[in-house]
């Protein structure tokens, strides 16, 4: 996530849709996995998958269309830095826990 | 579609808006809102519909458990089988975005900030003195 927060930044948009595609898959894949996962801690993955999902959406778009509206990369940045805090202390608890 | 399932959809998430604080949150998309589930995702948005010109209307838009779209309905959708569809969306989204964007705590924490200074009663509040007819 701090890669794609870096790429943000630089304005590599060619690059991105391929890694937010490649997280979205790893956090479903986690979801699949843990099945002693709670109710928020499932919603806080799907947050995650749909926020990735999304953004891959609008990159794509702006690809598809340069002159439309260019994506906000610290709205982006922040969203990613919400979702990494949320995740990075999901991952904690569940080593916490032996999982 | 059942339009149906979609009314009852929005008028729970109306309900457990005002029992939540946490529910939604922002997204990479100005105007745009997300509540998430174990499996799936809701967004809420306001953009130009085709209801009546110079009017947006709300967007209500389902996403599966890996991010695609699989359902969305705007209010004059939801007018066939909702009485005061317009109404419910637009409160519904007026407060995912206050939730969203953290009005409710900030409007607390200045509050808490400025103590009583400068309290004034509430209109139509009434002394326990007033109102009363007893001579004590």
């Amino acid at each position: 996530m701090a890669e794609v927060k870096r790429l943000h930044r630089l304005e590599t948009w060619q690059l991105l849709p391929e890694r937010y595609d490649v997280l979205r898959r790893s956090l479903i894949r986690i979801k699949a996995s843990g099945p002693s996962l709670t109710e928020v801690q499932l919603s806080q993955i799907q947050s995650a998958i749909q926020h990735f999902a999304s953004m891959e959406k609008q990159v794509e778009k702006y690809l598809a269309a340069p002159d439309g509206p260019k994506p906000s990369v610290p709205r982006m940045n922040g969203i990613i830095t919400t979702q990494l805090d949320t995740l990075t202390e999901l991952m904690s608890a569940l080593r916490a826990r032996g999982d | 579609m059942s339009y149906e399932k979609m009314a009852a959809l929005v008028t729970r998430l109306a309900n457990v808006t005002e029992q939540r604080t946490d529910l939604w949150e922002r997204t990479s998309e100005d105007g745009v809102f997300q509540a998430s589930f174990p499996t799936y995702a809701v967004r809420i948005d306001q953009r130009p519909g085709d209801s009546y010109q110079n009017e947006s209307d709300i967007f209500v838009r389902i996403f599966d458990d890996d991010g695609t779209l699989i359902e969305e309905v705007s209010d004059s959708d939801l007018s066939r089988v909702m009485n005061g569809a317009y109404v419910v969306l637009v409160r519904l989204y007026e407060a995912a975005r206050r939730q969203a964007m953290g009005v409710e705590a900030a409007l607390d924490s200045i509050l808490e900030a400025l103590g009583g200074e400068g309290e004034v009663d509430p209109p139509g509040a009434v002394d326990a003195d007033e109102g009363t007819d007893l001579p004590f």
